[in-house]
């Protein structure tokens, strides 16, 4: 039902206004009214369990959670039978938890139950507290589980279930004692639990606590348990004598007094490109907690297990804290003002003497937009080459190339809410659920409950690939056949959008003729797949009325990434799927700010914006904007990641300036890599950590990460979402802004940036794409999506109108079927793909500190799959030879059916020097992506023992899903023990 | 040739020491004017303590001071439903002491030999009558029977 349609509600002789249809609690709420409840969450709707929410609705108790406002409805919350069953509601939850909230973490302004109790304020509780024959469950690494304190409201289920749908956490009321159950009845470790928070996240009291909160988050609670507990029971003995209301007086008392020392703080997540952002609740340089909100404008309640707990590298020992200057083969701690006029100088000195091509620029995608637009304008203005880029060269712009290609934007479609409401998912070359996993959930609670249809392609059996309707595990490298030949069965079988070619795109009948080859006999031979699966995918795209298609590095990272992508792209036109609600392609951004990097210029060709540096007019308003002559801007393309590096091997480029990427770690063919850099005459690396890119260089600055400054981040939808400073930047490092600001200003640049404000309203009053992204507009939780008009208009969904090309309509791009770079063999007979985990990133340079996630797989390994171990007689934890065309690794084996046949997978994050040992120079030559899941290999067995399990045991991998609906509140009431709420209960401690 | 070379990281301090929460500590006083009064108050003392020491050193005071470690000593010994009945009893017997009314007619003296003249002594049973209504007051309190005060104080049964 609309918004818009307004309705008036009479509420304890009031009468309310208000929108119709609206959960009433919701309605109170924004009237400033608490209509007490416990159960009820506004991401997760009416459970019903807390029977706390009693109200009369037209003269009958029911629970308010259930209600929904409606034109004359009659409420009433202060008739004392309505009174009494609240408050006997509460007495029920209060024999199932023991209130000590003054000792308590979670009495830190946010504990709904202790909220709640402090409302109603009872004069003393009804039941007594009966403990639960249940231990406390330490066992996962993030956060425990107390039965003792558990409500059994079913938040936490409901959570798991329905939103994040890991579908591991239930309860069973029919049990003599319920509790919440992880995979029906295990420990947390060992289960599927994936550590997202969810549960945690919702809990209204204690029950499941982070172990960041524990024990010390208020100034009472880190009292040892033998102090803590006699006291409780002395407070509980007077209780009985003075009531209730004196000592929640004083827990109310502590929930204020711990306000001073609590700051909560918006951010934006520095992981993927989900562009999660959450309150981070600290107390000086301690994370109590990362807390999402349903108003986060991307993922509301969500969080993955990094959002929500990957924060440990904060405060690591091995920050960068102070500049260092290589000096007689060691670093030596420099002072800034030293470290800045050595950088400075050897930049200079280095353009006057080689030019300014002999210097090469990267960018970071995981710092902000304004670092980026920075580092660009260093690089273009100062310098004066085009030769900067950040990591979506690596990842990114091939997906980029087939939007351009095709669409006009390099960016995606929609957003989250068009893939939520799509008829039809189409999941391709993307491990969805572990590398973006907030998006996983959103598509699999779409699955769930509003029967979303799922088709997924990839070689590999992810946690998508076993939900999915129909799963096509394409043989490695063979994804533009299957495109191609998904539109050709359209064209042949009259199943195109035949209006929506005629009026919105060009080319079609060329593009026809160049589907020519892509018939499904050739589409089986070259993809593997039958030609009865092909037909069924087919089949299921053109019965769909609005499908989204997501592509990740399965696609991009291959000899012809561009030209998949842009045949993926083409399918989706085929089928008249862009421009409308639900419809769109989707390639999956990577890092934090992947999109921002190249949105705000660090890539080769374009300004911010994407403005062509080869355009006079371009170059010219960028020269007036920034106080300089056109001609002191270079109109020559540059040079990207791939060439740079190639080109340093070539003694080419002179110096390096690498911010915030592990280039010697994640660039292929390693140890080319590190030769190159052996080569430069001068290298900066400006980092967090002393990254193995450090190594080589010449002075290293410690920049901040994104919790210690300000400034904006692009998420995969394009949305600029804003992120506030956390905690001061740690010891002598500097914000990322600032660094370059004192750079530029050593260079004669002084631009005199105080705050990023300045350098977005810099950039908007330049670049179209960004002409009304103000600060005070993304302000709090708000967003834009770009492009973003001068009156600050942004655009959720791309191409409702026109197309991002010259007369407006898009392009059908012909391709043609071209072989993989590289290829097994004989001697290399195995295909060796790789990509991320769920709880890792990267390098690991973040995720690495500390150990609690490292002891969820600690271990690198390699998945080979059971009829291969069969074959060559592999057993789990058997040490195997990993050997390419470039090197070799070794690695315990992991035998798994998310594997099939000859095709091998290994992590990227661990091992020393890591997977890009074996990876090569082969690349797609449109773009210089490497082809890094195009590695051919061999594999022998070592004569080393078995390593332990390289997957433990109680990995998540390991574990068992329970799905259920959620909730099933009838089975409560149904409980011989369950009493009427105006009835006493004889057991309430029991549901 | 710039070959790799390592570096070990020397650790940054991330908690804040005691000197830090002192720091803290310090500004919170002085920002919430604890300082000033503290202040204040150290630099009047020796007024301050003639003052205390003059309203200590009173009869009144000192009464008060052992008259509250009296009952402390005293209220250590009784149980708390036994004290609640006292208390309350009390509590009521005053309630039916100040609601007592004298009847508007005259003829109250109940009389009794003996004491012929006192009993017919209209203006000492209007003194009297209130007194003894307070007595029959506490003596139904104290044969109440008390589970827990709480729950007899609000009328809400408890089992906790």
């Amino acid at each position: 039902m609309s918004d818009d349609i307004q309705c008036s509600v009479e509420y304890n002789g009031r009468i309310l206004h208000g929108k119709t249809d609206q959960p009433l609690i919701d309605f109170l709420a924004e009237k400033g009214i608490d209509l007490p409840h416990v159960c009820y969450h506004r991401a997760l709707g009416p459970i019903q369990t807390c029977d706390v929410c009693w109200i009369e609705h037209n003269g009958e108790m029911v629970r308010g959670c259930t209600v929904r406002t409606a034109n004359g409805m009659q409420l009433v919350s202060d008739a004392p039978r309505v009174k009494a069953a609240q408050e006997e509601g509460l007495d029920r939850i209060l024999a199932k938890h023991e209130l000590y909230c003054s000792v308590c973490e979670h009495n830190t302004g946010d504990c709904t139950l202790h909220n709640t109790v402090a409302d109603l304020n009872p004069a003393i509780q009804r039941y007594k507290y009966q403990r639960k024959p249940y231990g406390k469950d330490h066992s996962n690494p993030f956060y425990s589980y107390d039965p003792d304190q558990c409500i059994l409201c079913g938040r936490c289920v409901e959570a798991c279930q329905n939103v994040e749908v890991n579908e591991t956490l239930s309860i069973d009321f029919s049990m003599d004692h319920p509790r919440v159950l992880w995979d029906g009845g295990t420990t947390i470790e060992g289960s599927s639990c994936v550590s997202c928070g969810h549960c945690v996240t919702v809990c209204p009291c204690n029950a499941l606590l982070e172990k960041t909160m524990q024990p010390d988050a208020g100034p009472l609670t880190s009292m040892p348990e033998h102090i803590k507990r006699p006291l409780i029971d002395a407070v509980k003995t007077l209780e009985n004598t003075v009531g209730a209301p004196p000592i929640t007086a004083v827990s109310v008392m502590d929930m204020h007094w711990r306000q001073p020392e609590i700051k909560r703080t918006k951010t934006v997540c520095t992981y993927c490109g989900v562009g999660c952002s959450f309150e981070m609740w600290t107390r000086d340089r301690h994370l109590l907690k990362v807390q999402p909100v349903i108003d986060a404008p991307a993922n509301g309640i969500s969080t993955c297990i990094k959002g929500k707990f990957g924060w440990d590298f904060i405060n690591s020992e091995k920050r960068l804290t102070t500049p260092l200057i290589r000096d007689n083969g060691r670093f030596r701690e420099a002072s800034w003002e030293e470290a800045l006029t050595v950088v400075a100088e050897r930049l200079l000195a280095i353009k006057r003497e080689h030019g300014a091509d002999a210097i090469g620029f990267i960018g970071s995608s995981k710092a902000s937009n304004e670092e980026a637009y920075l580092t660009q304008k260093i690089a273009r203005l100062i310098i004066g080459t085009n030769s900067v880029d950040n990591s979506s060269r690596y990842c990114q712009n091939p997906a980029t190339q087939g939007l351009f290609r095709t669409v006009g934007y390099g960016g995606d479609a929609g957003t989250i809410a068009d893939l939520e409401q799509a008829d039809l998912i189409v999941l391709v070359g993307s491990n969805l659920a572990e590398n973006h996993p907030v998006i996983a959930s959103k598509i699999k609670a779409a699955r769930k409950h509003k029967r979303q249809k799922l088709l997924v392609v990839d070689p590999r059996k992810h946690e998508m690939a076993e939900r999915a309707d129909l799963f096509l595990q394409i043989k490695s490298s063979t994804d533009i056949v299957w495109a191609s030949a998904m539109s050709r069965y359209l064209f042949d079988h009259d199943l195109v959008d035949k209006e929506f070619l005629d009026t919105r795109v060009n080319q079609v009948d060329e593009y026809r003729r160049s589907l020519e080859p892509f018939t499904l006999e050739f589409a089986s031979q070259i993809t593997g797949l039958s030609q009865p699966d092909l037909v069924r995918a087919a089949q299921m795209i053109a019965d769909a009325k609005s499908v989204c298609l997501l592509w990740a590095m399965g696609i991009t990272q291959h000899s012809h990434g561009a030209d998949t992508s842009t045949a993926l792209s083409n399918l989706l036109l085929v089928s008249g799927n862009y421009g409308r609600p639900g419809t769109g392609g989707y390639p999956m951004r990577g890092h934090n700010n992947v999109q921002g990097a190249s949105d705000f210029g660090c890539l080769k060709n374009v300004y911010p914006g994407y403005e062509k540096v080869t355009d006079e007019a371009v170059r010219a308003k960028w020269a007036k904007a920034w106080g300089v002559a056109p001609e002191q801007l270079s109109n020559k393309v540059g040079e990207d990641n791939f060439l740079m590096v190639e080109h340093a091997a070539q003694r080419k480029i002179k110096a390096m300036y690498i911010i915030g990427e592990e280039t010697a770690f994640s660039d292929a063919d390693t140890e080319n890599v590190h030769e190159a850099f052996k080569h430069l005459d001068f290298m900066v690396v400006q980092d967090i950590f002393f990254s193995r890119t450090a190594q080589f260089a010449d002075v290293v600055l410690p920049g901040c990460p994104s919790v210690e400054k300000e400034g904006t981040f692009v998420n995969t939808e394009r949305r600029i979402q804003r992120f506030y400073e956390v905690f001061p930047p740690l010891g002598n490092s500097l914000p990322d802004w600032r660094i370059l600001t004192e750079l530029a200003k050593r260079m004669g640049h002084d631009w005199g940036y105080e705050h990023p404000a300045q350098i977005m309203e810099e950039v908007a009053n330049i670049s179209t794409l960004f002409a009304g992204a103000r600060y005070e507009r993304l302000d709090g939780w708000n967003s834009l999506l770009w492009p973003v008009k001068p009156d600050g208009t942004d655009t959720p969904l791309l191409y409702t109108e026109r197309f991002h090309t010259d007369d407006g309509k898009a392009v059908l791009y012909p391709l043609e079927w071209k072989s993989p770079a590289e290829a097994p063999d004989r001697e290399f007979d195995l295909m060796l793909d790789n990509g991320r985990m769920l709880e890792h990133f990267q390098g690991n340079n973040q995720t690495g500190r500390g150990d609690r996630i490292d002891s969820l797989s600690p271990d690198w390994f390699v998945e080979v799959s059971p009829e291969l171990a069969a074959e060559r007689g592999l057993q789990e934890g058997t040490m195997v030879r990993i050997t390419s065309r470039r090197g070799s690794v070794s690695a315990p084996v992991v035998i798994t059916d998310r594997v099939s046949a000859k095709v091998l997978f290994m992590p990227i994050h661990q091992g020393k020097p890591g997977i890009n040992e074996l990876t090569g120079e082969h690349h797609d030559p449109d773009v210089n992506t490497p082809a890094y899941k195009e590695t051919a290999v061999k594999m022998e067995v070592l004569k080393a023992p078995r390593h332990r399990p390289p997957l433990p045991p109680a990995n998540f991998r390991h574990g068992h899903r329970t799905p259920n609906k959620g909730i099933d509140v009838a089975v409560k009431w149904a409980r011989d023990d369950y009493a009427p709420i105006d009835t006493p209960a004889p057991h309430p401690e029991r549901f | 040739m710039a070959e790799p070379i390592d570096y070990d990281v020397k650790p940054t301090k991330t908690e804040p020491d005691a000197k830090d929460e002192l720091d803290r500590l310090l500004q919170s006083l002085h920002q919430h004017g604890v300082l000033r009064m503290v202040n204040d108050l150290v630099c009047a003392n020796t007024a301050i303590t003639n003052v205390l020491v003059d309203g200590l050193n009173k009869d009144g005071t000192l009464n008060v001071i052992q008259n509250l470690s009296i009952l402390a000593m005293a209220l250590s010994r009784v149980q708390p439903d036994e004290f609640y009945r006292l208390v309350f009893a009390l509590k009521d017997a005053g309630a039916a002491v100040s609601q007592w009314r004298a009847p508007d007619h005259d003829n109250l003296a109940p009389g009794v030999k003996g004491t012929y003249r006192l009993l017919h002594d209209e203006s000492l049973w209007h003194a009297i009558t209130p007194l003894l209504e307070g007595l029959k007051a506490m003596g139904e309190g104290m044969k109440r029977p008390v589970d827990k005060p709480i729950s007899q104080f609000t009328g809400k049964p408890s089992d906790a």
